[in-house]
């Protein structure tokens, strides 16, 4: 009897959730201003406190770290399997797929084009303007979705986002990238639009587990969960693509997050999808300042 | 009174947790999937769950397809649980 | 389901607050239970525990919670033990600790 009323309450409380959850309540977010005040918000200035308190966090919770050294995620803290690591740097298991991927790149399209007519630059040194929000389409384009569109552009097929031949183009180009400073900008209002939902991503708790990333990449960063220390949050992006031992592969930064939603039971998303996109947005502007080190590799 | 009677026991019958009705649990805990994978709180648990549920009342087990279909309904209002915490208290987690 | 549940977290309850004194453990006459519990804990599909906690005999153990240990005095309060496992975030609503009852862990 009592577990029947219990479940009775249960349902009511959903039903009524679930009719809220129509409304924009959950999809917004709480911090952006009214329209009649968009104009004088000052966007970029509101980002950079942000950036600020979480630098401040981890330079709190890692004192001895210099800021550069967060761009190396679990190494960067953990004096132990870094010397490992720097050993497996010096022959770096990224190295074939690389050279794999500038011969992708310099390839021609069936329609004698080739990528390097749809980046600035011929695409060589610019992976720190990635992602960026694009005004025009008022959405997120993250490099390797750029990628794509440059093949679908000259009619070709769109490559698998998670690993393989769009891995190595992306780390074809983050290589030709090291050391330039991202500095991503959020300058109007629907670019802080994307940028909060990826930052309420990056905070909700989801999953079985019920795990958000600042959970394990922020709040707990550092601790060992069994056998892997959690890497800091900030600094994520930078390394990207990443070689890991038991992928056996590089894997693009959608494969890591979709890896990461599986390991607390939540379904992962899409590749690609809105999501996603806002949240390699938003650690990519928590990561600015720092530099282009991809690709990298991980036990 | 023969009619009353025939229509209480038919109630009964159908009311029953025997004749438990795995097919209406299969189809709500579907719907209420595709309700939380829109609010992007799907659990990767539920799926397969409701793929067991299937197969059970494929091969006859009524009961047991029921009891994992409820199952698989649970975990979707969590989900919808998380998404609303979530909605209204996920700055906590942000650094002070 | 929920009598399973809370019959598990009690399960648990017992082998962590017996492990803490171990030859408790040995005198008893739950090691049946023990065994049960101490099996939950350690494995990954199950409670996994050890990815966050220290516990007597465990291997590969994380260090995001506190070890545990001596259970049975900090922890005199037996339904706060048990609440911690069923859904911690009764106890601190920021815990990180997943909650093993409440979620069907
Ligand atoms: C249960 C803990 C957990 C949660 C929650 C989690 N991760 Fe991870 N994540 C890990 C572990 C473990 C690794 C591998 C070790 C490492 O490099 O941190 C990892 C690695 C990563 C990496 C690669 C770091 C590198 O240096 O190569 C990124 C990026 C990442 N996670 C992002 C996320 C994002 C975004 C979320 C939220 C969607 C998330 N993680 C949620 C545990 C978690
Ligand atoms: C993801 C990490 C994690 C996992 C997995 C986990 N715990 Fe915890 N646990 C914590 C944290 C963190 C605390 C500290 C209190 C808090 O934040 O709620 C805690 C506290 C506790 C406490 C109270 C200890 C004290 O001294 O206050 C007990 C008991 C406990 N956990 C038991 C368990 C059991 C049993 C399991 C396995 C079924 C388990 N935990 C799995 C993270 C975890």
């Amino acid at each position: 009897m009592k577990t029947k009323i219990t479940w009775c309450l249960a349902i009511i409380s959903i039903m009524i959730l679930s009719a809220c959850s129509d409304s924009e309540t959950l999809k917004g977010d709480t911090e952006v201003q009214p329209a009649v005040q968009a104009s004088t918000v000052n966007y970029q200035q509101k980002v950079n406190q942000d950036v600020k308190r979480f630098r401040e966090f981890f330079a709190s919770k890692f004192p001895n770290i210099e800021l550069e050294e967060f761009v190396n995620g679990a190494y960067a803290i953990d004096a132990a399997t870094r010397e490992q690591w720097l050993e497996i740097e010096e022959f770096p298991p990224y190295e074939i797929p690389v050279e794999e991927g500038q011969e992708f790149f310099e390839a021609p399209f069936a329609n004698g084009k080739t990528y390097a007519d749809c980046f600035e630059n011929g695409g060589i040194g610019i992976r720190q303007n990635f992602p960026y929000f694009d005004e025009k389409t008022n959405q997120v384009i993250t490099l390797e979705l750029a990628i794509n569109q440059c093949r679908e552009a000259n009619g070709e097929q769109p490559l698998d986002y998670g690993q393989g031949e769009l891995a190595s183009i992306s780390a074809y180009m983050a290589n030709e990238s090291r050391d330039n400073v991202f500095d991503i900008k959020v300058n109007s209002e629907a670019a802080y639009k994307a940028y909060m939902a990826g930052k309420q991503f990056f905070y909700s708790k989801r999953g079985q587990l019920n795990f958000a990333c600042a959970d394990c990449h922020l709040k707990i960063s550092g601790s060992l969960l069994r056998a892997d220390i959690l890497s800091p949050a900030i600094g994520h992006p930078t390394g990207m693509p990443v070689y890991r031992s038991n992928w056996g592969e590089l894997g693009t930064i959608g494969h890591r997050y979709r890896e990461c939603n599986k390991n607390v039971r939540a379904e992962p998303l899409d590749y690609q999808s809105e999501s996603y996109r806002n949240l390699e947005f938003y650690q990519t502007v928590m990561s600015n300042g720092l530099v282009v080190n991809g690709p990298s590799s991980r036990k | 009174m023969k009619k009353v009677f025939y229509a209480i026991l038919f109630s009964l019958f159908f009311s029953s947790p025997c004749f438990a009705n795995a097919q209406q649990s299969i189809e709500q805990a579907e719907k209420n999937l595709e309700k939380v994978a829109k609010l992007e709180f799907e659990w990767s648990t539920t799926a397969p769950l409701i793929q067991k549920a299937k197969k059970a009342l494929a091969d006859g087990n009524e009961k047991i397809a029921e009891a994992l279909a409820k199952e698989a309904i649970a975990q979707t209002e969590y989900g919808f649980i998380q998404a609303e915490y979530a909605s209204k208290n996920w700055q906590e987690g942000e650094p002070k | 389901m929920k009598g399973t549940r809370i019959l598990l977290s009690s399960l648990l309850v017992t082998v962590i607050a017996a492990f803490s004194s171990i030859t408790l453990a040995q005198e008893s006459g739950l090691s049946a239970e023990l065994a049960q519990g101490k099996a939950i804990a350690f494995d990954r599909r199950k409670g996994n525990c050890l990815a966050c906690h220290y516990i007597q005999g465990g291997a590969l153990m994380g260090t995001t919670g506190p070890g545990l240990v001596a259970m049975k005095q900090r922890f005199p309060d037996r339904q706060r033990l048990i609440t911690q496992v069923t859904d911690a975030r009764l106890n601190n609503k920021n815990t990180i600790m997943p909650p093993f009852g409440a979620h069907g862990i």
